[in-house]
C-alpha cells in the first residue's frame, strides 16, 4: 500500500496544468475542465486523477513530511 | 497470466509514488510498464525488492491463511478485499490519511462509461453511497467496452471483471 503525495497547481496553459510539489514542478495534463489554479491534485503518468480538498492535501503533505524526516533520521 | 504479472499490475501504479519519492528511476519505471502491459517475465524477487512495502501486508494474510506469499488465490483475495481492509483499518500510513487518499488507493469495482484514446470514465459507489467518478488509463484492460466492469488502483484499470 501506498499513500499518494498531493501538489498544488499553480499554472494552467489551455490543457496542461503545472503542478508544484514544493521540491520540483511538474506539467501535467487536464481532463476535467473544472481543475483551477491553486487546486491541490493527485496526478498519475502526468494524469490529474482527482482534486484533493485543501484540508486534507495539507494534512497529507504534513504527514509525508514526517515520514521523510523519520527516514533521513533513520539513515544518519 | 502468471502470477508474478498479475501482482505487477495491481502494484504497478505505487512505482508513480515511488518515482516522486526517488526510490525508483524512470528508466525503472518505463521498464515495469512495458512489462505490466506486455506481460512479459518477471521474477519474485525483482517484485520483492521493488514493491517492499506491499509484502510484509501480504504475508500477514499469508500466515493467517497457511498459504504462500505467491499462492495465486491469495493474491487475488489480497488485491480484491484484504489490501482494502488494512486502508479501512488504518494500517501503517493510512492510520492518519485523510479519506480521499484512502478512497484513491483503494481497489474498486467500477462502471466503464466511457473510453477515449488511453483513457476511461469509470464510476464507483462509494461505502457512504455516493457515486464517485473518475479517469482511469486503459493500457492494462486494452479490450474493454463501455458498460463493463473493471477494477481501479489509482489511476489505472487493471482488470476486467464479470
Amino acid at each position: 500500500m501506498c499513500m499518494a503525495i498531493p501538489g498544488k497547481v499553480v499554472d494552467i496553459k489551455e490543457s496542461i496544468a503545472t503542478v508544484d510539489y514544493g521540491s520540483e514542478k511538474r506539467e501535467v495534463t487536464i481532463m476535467n475542465p473544472d481543475i483551477k489554479v491553486g487546486d491541490y491534485v493527485v496526478v498519475q503518468n502526468k494524469l490529474i486523477l482527482q482534486t484533493v480538498p485543501e484540508k486534507e492535501a495539507l494534512e497529507a503533505i504534513k504527514q509525508w513530511e514526517e515520514v521523510f524526516k523519520h527516514e533521513i533520521e533513520n539513515k544518519e | 497470466m502468471k502470477i508474478e504479472n498479475y501482482f505487477l499490475r495491481y502494484a504497478f501504479p505505487c512505482t508513480y509514488i515511488k518515482l516522486q519519492r526517488k526510490e525508483i528511476t524512470e528508466d525503472e519505471l518505463q521498464d515495469l510498464e512495458d512489462i505490466a502491459i506486455h506481460n512479459k517475465p518477471i521474477s519474485r524477487k525483482r517484485l520483492e525488492k521493488v514493491f517492499t512495502k506491499a509484502f510484509p501486508n501480504i504475508d500477514i494474510i499469508a500466515k493467517k491463511l497457511h498459504k504462500d506469499r505467491w499462492d495465486p488465490e491469495l493474491m487475488r483475495d489480497y488485491f480484491l478485499k484484504y489490501h482494502n481492509e488494512f486502508i479501512e483499518n488504518g494500517h501503517g500510513i493510512y492510520a492518519i490519511a485523510p479519506p480521499t487518499f484512502k478512497d484513491i488507493c483503494m481497489v474498486h469495482i467500477a462502471d466503464v462509461t466511457g473510453k477515449k484514446d488511453r483513457f476511461l470514465s469509470i464510476e464507483y459507489e462509494k461505502k457512504d453511497g455516493t457515486i464517485k467518478k473518475r479517469n482511469v488509463f486503459s493500457e492494462f484492460v486494452p479490450d474493454v467496452k463501455v458498460g463493463d466492469k473493471v477494477t481501479v488502483h489509482y489511476g489505472y484499470a487493471i482488470e476486467v471483471v464479470k
